[in-house]
């Protein structure tokens, strides 16, 4: 019997009163370890994802008896453990989880790209500024003119910060697709905004001069 | 060709900091649509509208992110419960006996030792001849888990309704809409008691037994939101 058959079945047991306590140990204990483990992942303590998961199951026995079998147990679930994480995290765990990219395969390469970047600031004048501004808006209309898949991966990536493995899981694509998007974004971009010491730059550099 | 990527790379960390294409949307698809967008559960426009979404919104992108990984993690195998979980499965149990009235209280009765019922009989019964009644009954939101059930309440019953919207406000606002006679009683000031649960104390000399519409109301600012619908029969008085 598969892990939804089992969930289902002692669902039915306890929304019919059969066995009530020993159906909904087995429930608890089936699904136990994805939700303590889901509070790990967000950086609760061990004990911290005790409590909030002693919390989850009590929630999910108070309302079980509304649950659907149209609905996938494991979705209702999720629902009840993102509520509470939704409290928790604004009363006690505010700042962010730690990204840190697990290093993929030839990824050092890809993953230097973009967002980890500073460029140090260099007090820009106001041509400087404008051309800034021009430069940018020729940023945004070369997005808007790549293909809608290809955008959002630009846009996920460069400029919310997501890792490779999110954007795929983000976008339902592979991480090879991923990549393939952003080398050829990348490049579509650079051809569209043209040498960075072109016109623009020059303009900058020589006011800088005058 | 390394000042274009750099300069591109610049102008990304400037768009980053500017809000990206769109800025931030004011409106969000449920938790339900997104668990829905990631089981392929959408039409592909669904699908192209969500992924739109989920480019300019870091707060439903992680929700989906979340949903996958709590997906990912293994169920646990009930044969090899380990000690923890059993530990913990004892404590789960005391405490949800401990907690009010459940939901399937009646049929589970029916299989407690005899002894134990009687003995729970005297108790309660102790109980609501020598306290004032101040019992409380817990309430989901219409459309959430029970549909559009009316639940059955007496009317010196508080309740406890719970905040499913999956956001929490400072303070709520409650009000009791009596169907029959079209009026309004409010109650104001009101905190979460436990995490996603608001305490109701019903104003009972205020209302009167029949079908109530009950609207939740969170209030961040000066702005209301809409949070739950609840629908009761008060009973009794």
């Amino acid at each position: 019997m598969s892990d939804d058959d089992l969930t289902f079945r002692l669902i039915e047991q306890i929304q019919a009163g059969v066995d009530v306590d020993e159906s909904f140990r087995r429930l608890h204990d089936l699904h136990y370890r994805r939700v303590r483990n889901h509070f790990l992942y967000k950086g609760f303590s061990p004990e911290e994802s005790r409590d909030l998961t002693q919390d989850v199951f009590l929630r999910v026995f108070k309302g079980i008896g509304g649950f659907r079998r149209e609905s996938r147990f494991e979705k209702w679930l999720f629902k009840i453990v993102h509520n509470l994480l939704s409290n928790e995290v604004r009363g006690r765990h505010a700042e962010k989880r730690e990204r840190k990219e697990t290093s993929l395969d030839a990824a050092k390469e890809d993953e230097s790209i973009g967002a980890a970047i500073e460029i140090p600031s260099q007090d820009p004048s106001v041509l400087d500024e404008a051309v800034e501004k021009e430069r940018l808006q020729a940023l945004r209309q070369a997005l808007a003119g790549l293909p809608p898949q290809m955008r959002l991966c630009c846009e996920l990536r460069y400029v919310k910060g997501f890792k490779y493995q999110e954007i795929a899981v983000l976008m339902k694509i592979s991480i090879e697709t991923v990549k393939a998007h952003l080398h050829q974004a990348r490049k579509r971009l650079m051809d569209k905004l043209g040498d960075p010491g072109g016109e623009g730059g020059r303009r900058a550099r020589e006011h800088d001069r005058g | 060709m390394a000042d274009e990527t750099q300069d591109l790379d610049r102008l990304f960390e400037r768009l980053a900091r500017e809000g990206g294409t769109q800025g931030d949307p004011e409106e969000h698809p449920s938790v339900d649509t997104l668990a829905a967008y990631h089981g392929n559960e959408l039409s592909p426009e669904e699908d192209a509208g969500i992924q739109e979404h989920l480019a300019s919104c870091r707060r439903c992108a992680e929700i989906v992110l979340d949903f996958a990984s709590f997906l990912a993690e293994p169920a646990s195998e009930p044969e090899v419960a380990s000690l923890e979980m059993a530990a913990e499965s004892r404590r789960l149990q005391e405490r949800i006996k401990a907690e009010s009235e459940p939901a399937y209280s009646r049929a589970s009765w029916r299989h407690w030792p005899a002894i134990a019922a009687v003995l729970t009989l005297v108790v309660v019964g102790f109980y609501f001849v020598s306290q004032p009644d101040r019992s409380v009954t817990t309430l989901d939101a219409v459309g959430a888990l029970r549909g559009g059930e009316v639940e059955v309440v007496p009317l010196s019953h508080d309740l406890v309704l719970l905040n499913n919207s999956g956001s929490s406000f400072e303070e709520y606002r409650v009000e009791f809409e009596e169907v029959s006679k079209n009026r309004v009683v409010q109650v104001s000031g009101l905190r979460e008691d436990r995490p996603s649960e608001v305490l109701v104390r019903v104003p009972r000399r205020k209302l009167e037994p029949g079908k109530h519409v009950i609207n939740l109301l969170g209030i961040r600012g000066d702005q209301e939101y809409h949070v739950g619908t609840y629908l009761v029969d008060f009973q009794g008085r």
